[in-house]
């Protein structure tokens, strides 16, 4: 799972766009579905407590200017007509007059000290006693007797302000308050009175429980707010009700809305996520396939053709000039080495001549001493000029990769054993103990190329010896989960640390006593590190310094493992 | 015996021609391919060394056209170039042997004296040298009737030596018989170690004589 990222730059980007188209929406979509809900109820709230204000605030004007009309009418002297029965009816007609320019469910009348209805707006009421007289104690000006609310003030004859004629009354009943609340339109206004249990207005079945002069209360179905009333209407409370469904109808379509689409954001995005990592990385993989054909093909001759200009464009660019560099090298490299490699085979032709005469005058003609030392000087020298010239030819074809390599199953005790009798009598000659020790060895059979395992083995173990005066030369076998290690352990004269790395090159020689004494051309260590490399494998040196002996270290590493 | 040598380079030529005159060979040259086929044309050869890089064609199609010819002359390849592929070549096209330049001229003589053996009816496989024989078949070598254990390389050594007695071979000439695929200045003085171990193993210091500074040659009088 981590490398389907760590792999690929187009994942990466895919996750990024989703990520980034995505995110945003789902967060908008989580905060709409949870969140939102709660601010807008919270609002919706807010704004009916403020209808109910409002109400209230209106139906206590409405009360008030009604009271103040029955103290206005309870001090006109016209009201001294009721001493005479108001015979003439002219109270009465005042009090038609007012009722009707009010158009509501309402009634002035006139009553005297002993209950007795003297002057009405409705003539059915005259000559009748009014019960509710009891009432008149409270001195407060009005008073409800179930959905009727009575306002009164007292009159007194205009001529003599200290004589009490009776009361004015207004018989007010409180369903005309409805129209207060029947315009509302998706929401439900009524007053309610607890203590008779009386409703103006409809309640449309909601039952509430009071428990304060104000709250708001949502049930399932509804968002309820109440207020306790003021002054005349005390006893009672007024009610706004709102229907979610209704309320929030907005809201929830615009939540349906969101839902059924963010299944094709979704899928927008993750279009839109695919397309573009994919348009971002397709150069990349060109390029890469390009570079892959051309790695594989070796044919550094090629160009890249990007068309874009951007990044990507710029990258095929400089690729194109490392291409023709690398062109230009590999050209020069490879005339290189065919110069060596034609100029090595010419020069062995004249060389063998050399050789031949040199070795035919020393075996079939008569020489004095000095003439035969002559003559086996030149077929000295002349072999060490051929075997310069085979390490040069051997390093041209490693560099033009032209080594043939002949990789097959190999016993690799038998193939040590081998190059380790070869050198045994060497080593016998000179008194040094030669010691071939196999340990932590579990492989028998490896893949190499004999013949170079061998040219590189013969070289370790011939430069040991030769490097070794007294003491001892030890071939070691061992291996690892990767690697074959195959260790020449001398303790000859060792190598400075500062000479180490002058000895893998072509010609370099450590500079002392001894190995001036050595016959070399200098090749042979740099070659067989060349051929390592060739065969996968590598060659290393480890020395404690000079007269401490050197171990180097052949280790190839294991095939199909 | 006839042998045929077709050579381009001159210098090359008259030591060939030199060498196998010296062995009591009949030689005739030829510089490139029109001669060595009139050559062929005219005379019976029993051998016919052919260089391969010739002015006028390479000595692989005088090789070719030899056994179209149906001519059955032993025929050694002389070739610069040592990769296995020309020598498979060349051994596939009828060639009987493939030495490689520059080549040690024991060795040639010794591939001469091999195939010249191998044409002829007397194949005397066994060599003694007084109280010393080799079996050249077994590649085996006794001292008094009994066997004496050498290695490959001391055997090759011996062989050259005691094939041309009293005749001088190079420490490298010997050491192109035992080891001519690894580097000469890395092991030249293990010749000198095997012809010790020889001397040793034969129990007789006096056959094998050190020429100084030069080589070593059987020393017949002992």
């Amino acid at each position: 799972m981590f490398n389907f990222f760590k792999k690929s730059l187009a994942n990466r980007l895919l996750i990024s766009f989703l990520t980034i188209g995505f995110l945003p929406f789902l967060i908008f979509l989580v905060y709409t579905l949870v969140l939102s809900e709660t601010q807008i109820v919270k609002k919706l709230i807010s704004d009916q407590h403020h209808e109910v204000e409002v109400m209230s605030k209106l139906i206590d004007t409405h009360l008030n200017s009604l009271s103040k009309e029955v103290s206005f009418l309870a001090r006109l002297e016209v009201m001294d007509d009721v001493l005479a029965q108001d015979l003439d009816k002219r109270v009465s007609r005042l009090l038609k007059q007012k009722k009707d320019d009010y158009e509501l469910d309402l009634d002035f009348f006139f009553v005297d000290k002993d209950a007795n209805i003297l002057a009405s707006s409705n003539i059915e009421l005259l000559e009748k006693k009014f019960f509710g007289a009891n009432s008149f104690k409270f001195q407060k000006g009005s008073f409800i007797e179930a959905d009727e609310l009575f306002m009164y003030a007292k009159v007194y004859a205009s001529f003599d302000s200290k004589k009490s004629l009776g009361y004015l009354i207004l018989k007010y009943s409180l369903e005309n308050l409805k129209v207060y609340f029947e315009h509302k339109k998706d929401a439900n206004a009524y007053m309610y009175n607890p203590k008779s249990s009386l409703y103006i207005g409809s309640n449309n079945g909601l039952s509430i429980v009071i428990k304060s002069t104000k709250d708001s209360i949502n049930i399932e179905k509804d968002l309820v707010v109440y207020k306790k009333m003021n002054n005349m209407l005390k006893d009672w409370y007024i009610f706004y009700a709102v229907e979610k469904h209704t309320a929030l109808a907005f809201f929830y379509n615009f939540n349906l809305f969101m839902l059924y689409l963010s299944p094709f954001i979704l899928l927008l995005v993750i279009f839109i996520s695919l397309k573009f990592s994919r348009y971002i990385v397709k150069p990349i993989k060109d390029l890469t396939l390009i570079t892959d054909e051309i790695v594989h093909s070796k044919d550094y001759s090629r160009y890249l053709d990007m068309a874009s200009e951007d990044e990507v464009g710029k990258l095929a660019e400089s690729f194109n000039t490392l291409l023709n560099t690398t062109d230009k090298s590999i050209d020069a490299s490879e005339a290189k080495s065919s110069f060596i490699s034609n100029m090595s085979h010419e020069l062995k032709t004249p060389l063998n001549a050399i050789i031949g005469f040199s070795q035919y005058l020393i075996t079939y003609e008569k020489l004095s001493d000095e003439q035969l030392d002559i003559v086996s000087n030149i077929e000295n020298s002349s072999q060490y000029l051929l075997e310069m010239i085979h390490g040069i030819l051997d390093i041209a074809k490693i560099e033009a990769g032209k080594v043939d390599i002949n990789i097959q199953k190999q016993n690799i005790l038998e193939l040590c054993q081998e190059c380790f009798s070869m050198l045994e009598p060497l080593a016998d000659d000179k008194g040094l103990g030669f010691e071939f020790m196999v340990k932590d060895c579990s492989l028998e059979l490896i893949d190499t190329d004999e013949k170079i395992f061998k040219q590189i083995l013969i070289n370790l173990l011939s430069n040991a010896i030769k490097y070794t005066q007294n003491g001892e030369v030890k071939l070691m076998l061992s291996n690892t989960r990767n690697e074959l290690l195959v260790k020449v352990i001398d303790n000859g004269i060792g190598i400075p640390k500062d000479e180490m790395p002058k000895l893998f090159k072509e010609f370099s020689r450590i500079d002392n006593k001894l190995s001036s004494k050595q016959k070399g051309t200098g090749l042979g260590l740099s070659l067989s590190k060349k051929l390592a490399n060739v065969i996968e494998a590598d060659i290393s040196l480890e020395s404690d310094g000079l007269s401490y002996g050197t171990t180097a270290i052949f280790s190839l590493k294991l095939r199909g493992e | 015996m006839n042998i045929l040598v077709v050579e381009d380079d001159e210098a090359n030529a008259k030591l060939i021609e030199k060498l196998l005159k010296q062995e009591k060979y009949s030689v005739d040259i030829a510089v490139n391919a029109s001669q060595a086929l009139e050559a062929i044309d005219k005379a019976l050869y029993q051998l016919i060394i052919l260089d391969w890089n010739l002015p006028d064609g390479s000595g692989y199609e005088i090789l070719q056209e030899t056994r179209e010819l149906l001519i059955d002359s032993q025929v050694l390849m002389l070739s610069a170039n040592s990769d296995i592929e020309y020598r498979v070549k060349a051994l596939d096209a009828g060639a009987d042997d493939y030495l490689c330049k520059p080549y040690a001229l024991v060795e040639l003589l010794a591939r001469v004296k091999s195939l010249l053996r191998r044409s002829s009816t007397n194949k005397n496989t066994i060599l003694e040298l007084g109280n010393i024989s080799l079996d050249r078949q077994a590649k085996e070598v006794f001292v008094d009737g009994s066997e004496v254990g050498f290695t490959s390389a001391e055997y090759d050594i011996f062989e050259a030596l005691a094939s041309n007695p009293n005749k001088t071979f190079t420490k490298f000439e010997l050491l192109n018989l035992s080891n001519n695929e690894y580097a000469a200045s890395m092991m030249s003085n293990i010749v000198e170690v095997h012809i010790k171990n020889i001397r040793k193993k034969l129990s007789n210091k006096e056959i094998i004589k050190t020429v100084r500074s030069v080589g070593y040659k059987i020393n017949l009088s002992s």
